[in-house]
């Protein structure tokens, strides 16, 4: 199997000859921007760079998947919101303590959202990697989900109070911003994506379970069934007490957090989603050894996760060998286990 | 537009062995990363410091960096390696080379290196302090002036080495301190002793390092 086939077939839950190595957010490091001449935070608004730090994913560590769309900030730079863009060792943020939107009415998702730069950057990275990728290799894409975009236009602090005291108008808010997530989603399939992560950060340390069935479940089933390809949700931190409610949406993965035990998670999900993860970022891939990589991925290969990779960005400054060992790992696991 | 596969190819990173530490960005050298490697053979643990940067001037700054390395922590050349450095005592002092290594890459390349000297002028004693090697990896401690702020120092620096450079305490008061591996280290104490003169700044600048570059998510970012 080729890696874009592996990994489409993991996704529809259907055999694979070994298990995909599998990067829906970041996998870029100084050392990979040093090695390709590619630098954050130009690797982040200029699609030539942007396009070859992404493809040392395939072409360095030996994952099945690219994904040029590092940070999570694309289009809330084309909605207006201000931008944080760092130097080279750290991510491009957004100043969220500057919202842009207060109320309903001031959201606007702007005619040029596929064409402002910062957009525009990801579409053509997309393109040129599979121009010079080809068939082989599965790119990924990225849209942001509305909770998170919410985040960003009005601030964490705002969007999270006015979901505790006018639930509708939360609704609403979320509502018109999903166009955001749609029409950014689409331009990457018409670019040639063939799968998007889409972050919603719905997460568990601010939000309860509950919360995403009441918030955000449907809309998640509206884009599984609206964006054509395969839609990986991605959410940080303890998120079981949601994954029965992610497993209904139709989503095809759920990229998962290392705070989740992967046999846990396979139990809730049965089947209906593929999960994606889930090796620790800041203590294992960051600080640890290859050999502990090695531990993570083959508890997630026993517990039957579908596709494995971090569990989200990885740090910047994460070493190369402790990513290598991910795949590395992987084949070692596949070798002395013939039938899985 | 040149292909830029085609260029980039395919598995130029190299097998440098365990990454120890990382200076991500060099402000002397086109802001390239520079990694500092180890590698056990025969049990001996060899060094090498890296970058993955083809940027002029990148090869001038690593060969900077190793010199500075043997000069300013009496590191040698690994034998029959060109590029690789040990420790005379056939060990490595991790923490301690971690930390100098960084303090390292501060030093713009053609800076005079020369061994500092134990004796550091000590602001909170109000006089100097002496790390005297008293042979078998100990070092002792001292307040020139023998004063009671001096004296108090000479524990807290000892418990400073201790802690950066995992050096066993000794005696009541705790003045002397001991590397594991028997030997004498007089450029690397002479190196961390300011550092050990304030662990506390130390140990910020450790804590703030590992955090940067890692992604929060927009939740944690309030």
């Amino acid at each position: 199997m080729t890696s874009r086939q592996r990994v489409t077939a993991a996704l529809r839950r259907e055999p694979v000859d070994r298990t995909p190595v599998c990067n829906p957010t970041s996998v870029a490091t100084v050392e990979l921007m040093d090695l390709v001449d590619a630098h954050f935070p130009d690797a982040n608004r200029d699609p030539e760079k942007m396009a070859r730090l992404a493809a040392t994913s395939y072409t360095e560590l030996g994952f099945d998947t690219v994904m040029p769309v590092f940070s999570i900030i694309q289009e809330s730079a084309a909605l207006g919101c201000k931008i944080q863009w760092e130097e080279k060792d750290n991510w491009p943020t957004v100043k969220m303590s500057e919202p842009v939107w207060s109320e309903l009415d001031d959201i606007r998702i702007p005619a040029n959202l596929e064409t402002h730069p910062d957009t525009k950057c990801v579409l053509d990275a997309i393109k040129l990697l599979r121009k010079e990728l080809g068939d082989d290799v599965f790119i990924i894409g990225k849209t942001m989900g509305p909770w998170s975009l919410g985040y960003h236009c009005f601030g964490v602090e705002k969007f999270l109070l006015m979901s505790l005291d006018d639930p509708d108008m939360t609704m609403k808010c979320l509502e018109r911003m999903k166009e955001s997530t749609l029409r950014f989603g689409k331009a990457q399939i018409e670019a040639g994506a063939d799968a998007l992560t889409l972050p919603d950060h719905a997460t568990g340390d601010l939000v309860s379970g509950e919360y995403y069935e009441r918030f955000l479940k449907d809309m998640h089933i509206e884009f599984a069934r609206d964006l054509d390809i395969p839609i990986i949700l991605h959410i940080c931190g303890k998120t079981v007490d949601r994954m029965e409610y992610i497993a209904q949406t139709g989503m095809a993965a759920f990229h998962f957090d290392s705070k989740n035990e992967p046999q846990e998670s396979m139990d809730i999900v049965n089947g209906r989603i593929s999960l994606v993860g889930n090796i620790n970022n800041p203590e294992t891939l960051y600080s640890k050894e290859p050999d502990d990589v090695g531990a993570e991925v083959t508890k997630n290969l026993e517990a039957g996760v579908q596709l494995v990779g971090p569990e989200c960005a990885i740090p910047l400054q994460t070493s190369i060998e402790n990513l290598k060992a991910i795949p590395k790992a992987v084949r070692e696991f596949h070798a002395s286990h013939p039938s899985t | 537009m040149q292909s830029f596969i085609k260029e980039q190819e395919m598995g130029k990173t190299l097998d440098l062995g365990r990454r120890i530490e990382l200076h991500s960005m060099d402000k002397y050298c086109h802001e390239i990363s520079l990694g500092l490697y180890r590698k056990d053979a025969g049990g001996v643990p060899r060094l090498l410091v890296h970058t993955y940067s083809s940027s002029d001037g990148a090869d001038a700054r690593v060969a900077f960096i190793v010199d500075a390395l043997r000069v300013m922590l009496g590191m040698k050349n690994a034998e029959g390696r060109n590029r690789e450095i040990v420790f005379p005592c056939g060990t490595v002092h991790l923490r301690a080379l971690k930390r100098a290594f960084l303090d390292l890459c501060k030093l713009e390349t053609g800076a005079e290196l020369k061994p500092r000297p134990l004796t550091a002028h000590d602001k909170k004693a109000d006089g100097d302090l002496t790390a005297v090697n008293v042979g078998g990896g100990a070092y002792e401690i001292r307040s020139e002036d023998g004063s009671d702020a001096g004296n108090k120092r000479a524990v807290a620096v000892a418990r400073g080495f201790a802690k950066i450079c995992e050096m066993t305490a000794e005696g009541d008061p705790a003045t002397r301190i001991r590397f594991s591996c028997g030997s004498s280290h007089d450029e690397l104490i002479g190196m961390l002793m300011f550092r050990a003169q304030n662990v506390r700044a130390a140990m910020q600048e450790e804590e703030m390092a590992s955090t940067k570059g890692v992604l929060a998510a927009p939740s944690q970012q309030i």
